[in-house]
C-alpha cells in the first residue's frame, strides 16, 4: 500500500498522455479490495478475482508477491516485467515518448 | 541487483517454513526441549552482546583473542552437542548468522562444511549461505553446497524446496537452462502442490513473460462491473499494478 502514492503520481503526470492502468487487487475479499482502492483514491480500472495469488490474471503474470508492476507499450510487448515501483515513471515516459508504430 | 535482493527476499520466506516443517527431534540429552530453548537463547544473547562490542572496539581488538569469539564459540559448541535437536539447530544457524554479521564469511563457510546432512537446521543454514553469496556475488558455494545437501538429504519437503531456491538463483546469475531444469526438478518432486505449482509457474514464466514478448492478454470484469481488455488499451501504454490490501 506503500507505492499507492507513487502511482497516483503516475496517473496524474501522464493522464491524457496515453498512459493506462490496470490494478489488479491479489486478495481474497473483494470487498475489502474495493474499500481499499475507493480510501486510497486508486480511480484507474481494478480486477478482484478473489483468489488471491491463485487468481487467472494473478497466474497469467506468475505474480508471487505484491506489489508487481508489468508496463506494456502500445503494442501491448511487455517492456517492463516485475519492476521497481521507482522504474515506473522512467519506463513509462520512454515508452510514450516514441510514437505509436503501426503494426 | 534490486532484482536479485526481491529474489532473496522470497527465498528467505522458504526458510521459516523449511524449519517449521521439521519434525520435532529427540534430544539424546536429559534437558527438557524448554530448558534446551532458554539455554540457547541465553546463549545467543550473550554471543550477539559481544560481538556487538568487538563492532564497537574495532579496529583496536583482535578476533582471535575476543570475549566475542569466545561466546560465539560457546553457541557453536552447543549446537554441535545437540546436532539433532530443534534448540542444537537454532545455535548452529544463529551461530552463523552472527559470523556473518561479524564479517567472517570465511568461517561461515568453513563451519557450514562440517555440518552433517541430517541435521535439522539447512533451512536457516542455507539463508546465511546464500547472504554470505549476496555480499561477495560469489555463489560457487552456496549452489555446490545446496546441491550436496539435496543429493544426500533424507527429507523430501527439504530437497524440492532448495531445487526451487536454486532455480531462482540460476535464473538471476544467467544461468538459464540450469535453472530450468531446477525449477522442472522441484516441479516434480515437490510433496507440497503449492511448490509444485510455484516451481511450473517459474518455468513458464521463462517461457512466456520476458522482455519483448507479447503480454498474455485477458477480459475480466472489473471491480465496477464494466468489461475490462487488455487487448482493448492497444494504443497505449499500460502499467499493471498487482497490489495487496493486507
Amino acid at each position: 500500500m506503500g507505492e499507492f502514492p507513487l502511482l497516483k503520481g503516475l496517473k496524474e503526470q501522464f493522464s491524457g498522455k496515453g498512459l493506462a492502468m490496470v490494478g489488479v487487487a491479489v486478495d481474497t475479499a473483494c470487498d475489502r479490495a474495493r474499500e481499499t482502492a475507493r480510501k486510497h483514491g486508486l480511480t484507474w480500472p481494478q480486477v478482484c478475482e478473489g483468489k488471491a495469488l491463485k487468481g487467472e490474471v494473478t497466474r497469467l503474470f506468475n505474480v508471487d508477491a505484491t506489489p508487481t508492476y508489468y508496463v506494456l507499450d502500445r503494442e501491448g510487448v511487455i517492456i517492463g516485467k516485475k519492476v521497481q515501483a521507482e522504474e515506473l515513471q522512467r519506463i513509462v515516459a520512454e515508452a510514450l515518448a516514441k510514437p505509436a508504430a503501426s503494426r | 541487483m534490486k532484482a536479485l535482493r526481491r529474489v532473496l527476499v522470497v527465498v528467505f520466506s522458504l526458510a521459516g517454513p523449511l524449519l517449521a516443517a521439521q519434525e520435532p527431534a529427540v534430544s539424546t540429552v536429559a534437558d527438557t526441549a524448554a530448558q534446551e530453548v532458554s539455554r540457547v537463547q541465553e546463549l545467543i544473547t550473550a554471543a550477539r552482546n559481544e560481538v556487538r562490542l568487538f563492532r564497537q572496539a574495532q579496529p583496536t581488538v583482535a578476533w582471535e583473542s575476543s570475549p566475542a569469539k569466545a561466546k560465539v564459540q560457546a553457541l557453536w559448541d552447543y549446537g554441535r552437542e545437540h546436532a539433532m535437536s530443534a534448540a542444537g539447530g537454532k545455535a548452529t544457524s544463529e551461530t552463523l548468522q552472527i559470523l556473518h554479521q561479524a564479517g567472517r564469511d570465511a568461517e561461515v563457510t568453513a563451519k557450514v562444511d562440517t555440518l552433517g546432512a541430517q541435521e535439522p537446521a539447512w533451512g536457516e543454514v542455507l539463508w546465511v549461505l546464500l547472504q554470505t553469496a549476496e555480499s561477495s556475488g560469489d555463489w560457487s558455494a552456496f549452489i555446490a553446497k545446496t546441491q550436496w545437501v539435496i543429493a544426500n538429504t533424507g527429507d523430501a519437503t527439504l530437497r524440492a524446496k532448495l531445487w526451487f531456491t536454486l532455480g531462482r538463483v540460476y535464473r538471476e546469475t544467467g544461468r538459464r537452462e540450469e535453472a530450468e531444469a531446477a525449477f522442472a526438478k522441484a516441479a516434480e518432486t515437490s510433496p507440497s502442490q503449492g511448490l509444485a505449482d510455484s516451481s511450473k509457474g517459474a518455468i513458464y514464466e521463462m517461457h512466456n513473460l520476458n522482455q519483448g514478448q507479447d503480454a498474455p492478454l485477458f477480459t475480466v470484469q472489473a471491480l465496477s462491473g464494466d468489461a475490462l481488455s487488455l487487448e482493448k488499451l492497444r494504443g497505449q501504454v499500460v502499467v499493471l499494478d498487482f497490489w495487496g490490501s493486507a
